[in-house]
């Protein structure tokens, strides 16, 4: 049963992605922010890493730089999910180490086509 | 009589060109022109105007649009069955509107009303906002067409609205939703005063065509909503 860290720093749109994710038969651990998704990273190990962009504390781009640093997320697919729809802000996510860059409002039949792909 | 002799007008009490800044009560130059001037994304309400009544810089929120700002400006808005929400955080002085209708026979989920309300806590959280000092007040949602009222779309959106932000914890201090009439709404997002007038029956149905001409389903179209890269 794949793993996968959700982050948002909207309860609603957290409760909209995990309940498309579950609904697939995934399990997920909801992060709050970029921080307290990197503060689960250290004790937890997870097949994919779906977030936000802008949040308190720590935002989606700081936390995929964070977590390439990582030993365990070298590999770890990370998805941007986020309103940010910019080529400025889509090549600021590839740099960072991003696996690919999402634009909501999701639709989420495509948000699972594109988990299946690119999870492990 | 002599030309010498006449008096000197040391300056024209007025601009002679009307196109010179315009000037408010109390002396204030109107920054119109300056708000038309500046660059605006996909979605923010962009229908700039000189509010004669109050007197104000002032902005039109059209269906599916939003707008946030810092600044004392006044932004508003028309509602029938749609939703207005307005949001402020008092402390940073940041505040908001968007007005956003849930399209019928879609999936449920009301991502389209959620989209805009994300849209909208979003720009004021890059300004500075803070959700936990976040308050709103919510204005529409009312059946103002005869024969309208069956499919409770009114309802449905306050609904939702009121479930959306008791999920992100932001309290509504006031609101004037449902019933039949439709509504003129003033939002200051600095303080977080709203006005909010009833209007009367003039044309409803034009108001709901307007409504649904610019739903948020659409703005997520424009806004490449939905689209993915890998990379």
């Amino acid at each position: 049963m794949p793993l996968i860290l959700a982050v948002d720093d909207s309860p609603s749109m957290r409760k909209m992605v995990s309940f498309t994710l579950a609904g697939a038969g995934y399990q997920v651990v909801e992060a709050v922010d970029g921080q307290d998704a990197y503060e689960k990273a250290q004790t937890q190990h997870f097949d994919l890493v779906l977030t936000d962009q802008n949040m308190p504390r720590l935002d989606g781009l700081g936390l995929t730089r964070k977590l390439r640093e990582h030993p365990n997320f070298k590999t770890t697919p990370i998805l941007m999910l986020t309103t940010e729809s910019s080529d400025l802000m889509k090549q600021a996510g590839r740099a960072a180490g991003a696996t690919g860059w999402l634009v909501k409002p999701f639709d989420p039949a495509r948000l699972l086509e594109v988990i299946k792909k690119v999870i492990k | 009589m002599k030309t010498s002799e006449l008096p000197v007008r040391a300056a024209p009490l007025r601009p002679l060109t009307s196109g010179g800044p315009k000037v408010l009560a109390g002396g204030r130059i109107s920054r119109v022109d300056e708000l038309r001037a500046q660059p605006r994304k996909p979605g923010e309400a962009s229908f700039f105007y000189a509010d004669h009544h109050f007197q104000y810089d002032a902005v039109k929120v059209l269906p599916g649009e939003y707008f946030v700002s810092g600044d004392d400006v006044l932004i508003m808005t028309v509602l029938g069955s749609c939703i207005a929400a307005c949001v402020w955080d008092g402390k940073a002085r940041v505040g908001g509107m968007n007005h956003f209708m849930l399209p019928e026979g879609e999936d449920g989920s009301g991502r389209y009303g959620s989209y805009a309300m994300e849209l909208l806590l979003n720009e004021m959280i890059k300004m500075g906002a803070r959700r936990e000092t976040m308050q709103a007040k919510i204005f529409g949602g009312g059946a103002v067409m005869a024969g309208f009222t069956t499919m409770n779309v009114g309802e449905r959106n306050t609904k939702f609205v009121l479930d959306y932000l008791s999920t992100e914890r932001i309290p509504v201090v006031s609101q004037d939703v449902l019933d039949i009439h439709p509504r003129k709404v003033c939002f200051f997002p600095v303080t977080g005063k709203a006005l909010v007038k009833r209007l009367a029956h003039a044309h409803p149905e034009a108001l709901v065509v307007e409504e649904r001409k610019g739903n948020a389903a659409a703005l997520a179209k424009s806004t490449a909503g939905g689209s993915v890269d890998l990379f």
